[in-house]
């Protein structure tokens, strides 16, 4: 995989090449935004890492000038602005995530394959924790060394429980994920699919919050590997 | 004093004090020139007698010449009838005042030879023109003429007090108007001035609404002339403050970009080193990460302290709650801490600003999940009292003594007993996304008694 870094903070680009070439990824690396835009335009990359604060051309410039040129190349923001609004620019500009500086590495790698994946047109898609691994196309579940086929509900629940594992989501995301946004506001259907999906996976695998939501534990997920 | 106040009293003083001034001069103006109609109408009387007397005395000898003075001098029934206030006396009799006049005549040779009952008579030898006198008990106006040609001295005589009375009545109804009206006068001064001030009073209004997110200039159009200069003073001020305000979120976003691009360099180098030799660098990427979080505080404080980005927004303060305490609650599922939501809110559509509403939540979560020990519970309880929306959040930590209380909301501050890795600006931070609405932190104890913290936000939300 070829990968640009645009950086113009040399200390922090050689320690990021460093980390991304032990992958066996090629990676170059510009630290002016006017390059960068020209170098995205006329070169094959499979990704782009951006940062916003450049010399000659700001990040943001740099991305809605290779957009407009038609250019489907990947693009994930990394920069120093932390700002909500700076945040939904780069998106609404066509970036294709975005993360605030300081960052640890396994979480930018982590979202360098979701966003290559999705731009290969996910030749596989499936999720995995822990002894968990969900196929989304055909709503299957492998268990250590079973497959069952969730019924719908479960298998949304538990689709968007993987693809956010150890952050708690929220009964209304739950419940968004379920009906859409026009649900009824009470209703204990969600426990009752919480309820089913545990006796498939394991107790302790998804943790409740009361009065918030649910997680799924990816310690949790891998300790029940270990005992199964 | 008040320039309304001061100009109001200076104006009501002045008048007064020129009101009076005319009173007392319009008083004695009109008293003397009724003296003058008075002393003419004397010698007028005196003129009349001479006449008279001038005719009778050459034929007449002295006693039938008083008699006949006494009896065109007689005065007509009624005068004397103390109950009767009308002056004039009924049937065109005459006038009561009548009695008040008297005359005296005397011989040549300054014998006496007649004299009205009310004045007694005189020993001394008259002498002509306007005189004093005072007989049986009054002060008495005279005027004394010499007839030429029968030698005799006439003298007609006017009561002082009657005289007086006349005039201080005449004057005193002059003057009366002025005096009743000035009241009036008065407040109308009073009520001119305040209406003249209005626009002052009306230049207040913006400048109070005004809050460091929100400033706008004055209309110097709407101010009056003599308040241009102040006016366009304020609001060049204004525009300094608005400038220094923008050059410090300018600091904020650069400091931002400044620091966090060498602390991603420092933590991503860490993290590269750790990976060689585990473990051995867990202690000094918690240190980044500690360090990272305060930048990221105090870089939030500034922002906030310039005031809320943007117009609050309409959102669901449930939402809003639930997801900001989902945020942290894998730290909590992490530390064994037992964490509890009750939304008990029967509206949760809120005009706020929901990104600070969340971090004020993650805050004092945070916080809370923080300083308890594991086993223990912290409970978020989210309801409605009266105008406002209140989150009250109880932890099992070591609490904060009542003392050290307000203490505990300021910058920096960390308390003894509280042992944990925030640098203090948690509450500081809370503190002040509440006040951005209006709204306040109250420290307390728990209900059930038991070691703890109770933060109660309250927060006086708009409802639809």
């Amino acid at each position: 995989m070829r990968i640009l870094l645009v950086e113009d903070d040399h200390h922090l680009a050689r320690t990021m090449l460093g980390m991304l070439r032990e992958h066996h990824d090629t990676v170059d690396w510009i630290d002016d935004g006017q390059k960068a835009a020209n170098a995205i335009a006329d070169e094959h990359f499979d990704l782009v890492l951006l940062d916003l604060t450049l010399p000659r051309k700001d990040g943001l410039d740099v991305l809605k000038d290779v957009r407009k040129r038609g250019v489907p190349t990947p693009i994930i923001i990394l920069t120093a602005r932390g700002d909500m609004d700076e945040k939904l620019t780069g998106l609404d500009a066509g970036a294709d995530d975005y993360m605030t500086k300081p960052f640890v590495m396994a979480e930018l790698k982590a979202r360098i394959r979701a966003v290559t994946r999705r731009a290969e047109g996910k030749a596989d898609s499936s999720l995995v924790v822990g002894h968990l691994k969900l196929n989304p196309e055909h709503g299957q579940l492998f268990l250590a060394d079973s497959a069952v086929t969730l019924p719908r509900a479960e298998f949304q629940i538990l689709h968007y429980l993987m693809r956010h594992p150890d952050q708690v989501a929220t009964r209304r995301r739950l419940e968004d994920q379920l009906y859409g946004w026009d649900h009824g506001a009470e209703s204990n259907a969600l426990e009752v699919h919480i309820h089913h999906l545990r006796r498939r996976i394991g107790k302790t695998l998804i943790r409740t919050v009361r009065g918030v939501g649910y997680m799924l534990d990816s310690n949790e997920a891998r300790n029940a590997d270990a005992v199964s | 004093m008040s320039l309304t106040r001061k100009l109001s009293l200076t104006v009501a003083l002045l008048t007064l004090f020129l009101a009076l001034v005319a009173a007392v001069w319009s008083y004695l103006g009109s008293n003397h020139e009724l003296e003058e109609v008075f002393d003419a109408e004397l010698a007028q009387s005196a003129r009349i007698v001479q006449g008279l007397v001038h005719h009778l005395s050459h034929d007449q000898p002295l006693g039938q010449l008083k008699d006949a003075l006494e009896d065109s001098l007689q005065l007509p029934p009624g005068v004397d009838d103390p109950d009767d206030d009308d002056e004039a006396l009924p049937n065109q009799l005459g006038h009561k005042y009548e009695k008040k006049i008297a005359f005296q005549i005397w011989a040549k040779d300054s014998t006496p030879l007649l004299s009205s009952p009310a004045l007694t008579e005189q020993s001394d030898r008259p002498s002509p023109g306007y005189a004093w006198a005072e007989s049986g008990g009054y002060q008495w106006r005279t005027f004394t003429l010499r007839d030429p040609e029968t030698g005799l001295w006439i003298l007609s005589g006017q009561r002082e007090d009657i005289r007086s009375e006349l005039s201080g009545e005449l004057a005193m109804s002059n003057v009366l108007p002025l005096l009743i009206v000035l009241p009036v006068l008065l407040v109308l001064v009073v009520l001119a001035i305040r209406w003249t001030f209005r626009p002052l009073r009306q230049l207040e209004r913006p400048i109070r609404n005004m809050a460091p997110e929100r400033i706008h200039h004055l209309d110097e159009k709407q101010a009056p002339p003599e308040v241009h200069g102040l006016v366009s003073a304020v609001n060049g001020l204004l525009r300094r403050l608005d400038q220094a305000l923008e050059r410090e979120r300018q600091f904020s976003a650069d400091a931002a970009h400044e620091l966090r691009t060498p602390l991603a360099a420092l933590r991503l180098n860490l993290e590269e080193a750790s990976e060689k030799s585990p473990g051995q660098f867990a202690d000094l990427l918690a240190s980044v990460d500690r360090m990272n979080h305060l930048v990221e505080q105090m870089l939030l404080l500034s922002r906030i302290d310039a005031g809320a980005p943007g117009e609050p927004q309409l959102d669901s303060i449930s939402d809003i709650v639930a997801q900001a305490v989902a945020d942290v609650a894998p730290v909590a599922l992490r530390d064994n801490v037992e964490l509890i939501l009750d939304d008990r809110v029967d509206s949760d559509r809120v005009l706020c600003h929901s990104a600070l509403i969340a971090t004020l939540v993650r805050s004092l979560t945070a916080n809370a999940i923080q300083y308890s020990p594991a086993g223990s519970e912290v409970t978020l309880q989210l309801t409605e009292k009266g105008a406002d929306t209140c989150l009250r959040i109880c932890d099992s930590g070591p609490g904060i003594a009542p003392e050290a209380r307000e203490r505990a909301l300021q910058r920096f501050v960390r308390l003894d007993q509280r042992q944990g890795s925030g640098a203090g600006l948690g509450l500081a931070i809370a503190n002040r996304i509440a006040e951005l609405h209006g709204g306040r932190l109250v420290l307390e104890d728990r209900d059930d008694g038991r070691p703890g913290l109770c933060v109660r936000v309250m927060l006086p939300l708009t409802r639809l």
